[in-house]
């Protein structure tokens, strides 16, 4: 089974950096085609995001055949905006060849919902990866959703400088 | 009685040992100039040299590095 495990996290005035360990390959085979229906199942807004790698097209075009810290990153980009992100937030997956070391960026507009996002972006894929676990994801993103700190408010405007 | 000394110089006269004081002064100036000059150049091409290195270790590292970028949505 494929692993993902977070190394640490940087939390920087525009985004959040988080450095995965994992492996080199991307998934493939039965796994990634149970991995890629299970968090369709979870989160079907997956559908709808892309990605530039090699020019503009659909994540779905790579869901079955990619690196899971790319997985990671939709994931919590999608979680992000279930969790009432705009559709503004997007993410950055930069690794070097044959080193296992990831560093995903999410430029987000919440800190503690995208450091929470991270957190059950990490188990949804555990479950999805490995022999099956179920989450209730409304419950899971309305924990998300409470975490905001200015719900329907514009960003930084809490920030005092 | 008055002793007084006629202190004026007789105008002097330029010797063949005089011009080759000159021109050994001048060899020396020169030689010195033209030390300057080349290190100064070394210099330069040094510091040409280490932002040259940089720079290909900096294509190189652009070149050995892979990334996604991603959106939720249309917004790319």
């Amino acid at each position: 089974m494929s692993t993902v495990r977070l190394r640490c996290v940087r939390v920087l005035e525009d985004r959040i950096d988080l450095v995965l360990e994992a492996d080199a390959a991307p998934i493939t085979g039965e796994v990634a085609e149970r991995a890629a229906a299970r968090l369709l199942d979870w989160l079907p807004g997956l559908v709808l995001h892309r990605c530039s790698t090699d020019g503009a097209h659909p994540f779905v075009e790579e869901l079955r055949g990619t690196q899971t810290p790319h997985l990671f990153e939709h994931v919590v980009l999608e979680l992000l905006v279930r969790a009432g992100s705009p559709f503004g937030v997007r993410g950055e997956t930069v690794w070097r060849r044959g080193e296992d070391a990831y560093c995903v960026s999410i430029f987000d507009d919440d800190d503690a919902v995208c450091l929470a996002a991270a957190r059950l972006a990490l188990r949804l894929i555990e479950g999805a990866l490995g022999d099956g676990m179920t989450f209730d994801i409304d419950v899971e993103v309305g924990r998300l959703a409470a975490l905001r700190a200015t719900p329907n408010g514009e960003p930084f405007v809490i920030d005092p400088r | 009685m008055n002793d007084t000394r006629d202190t004026a110089l007789a105008p002097q006269q330029l010797t063949v040992d005089d011009l080759k004081q000159k021109v050994l002064q001048i060899r020396d100036l020169a030689e010195a100039e033209t030390r300057e000059v080349l290190q100064r150049d070394a210099t330069k091409v040094m510091a040409v040299g280490a932002i040259a290195l940089v720079a290909v270790v900096s294509i190189a590292y652009y070149l050995g590095s892979h990334r996604h970028r991603s959106a939720p949505g249309d917004m790319m």
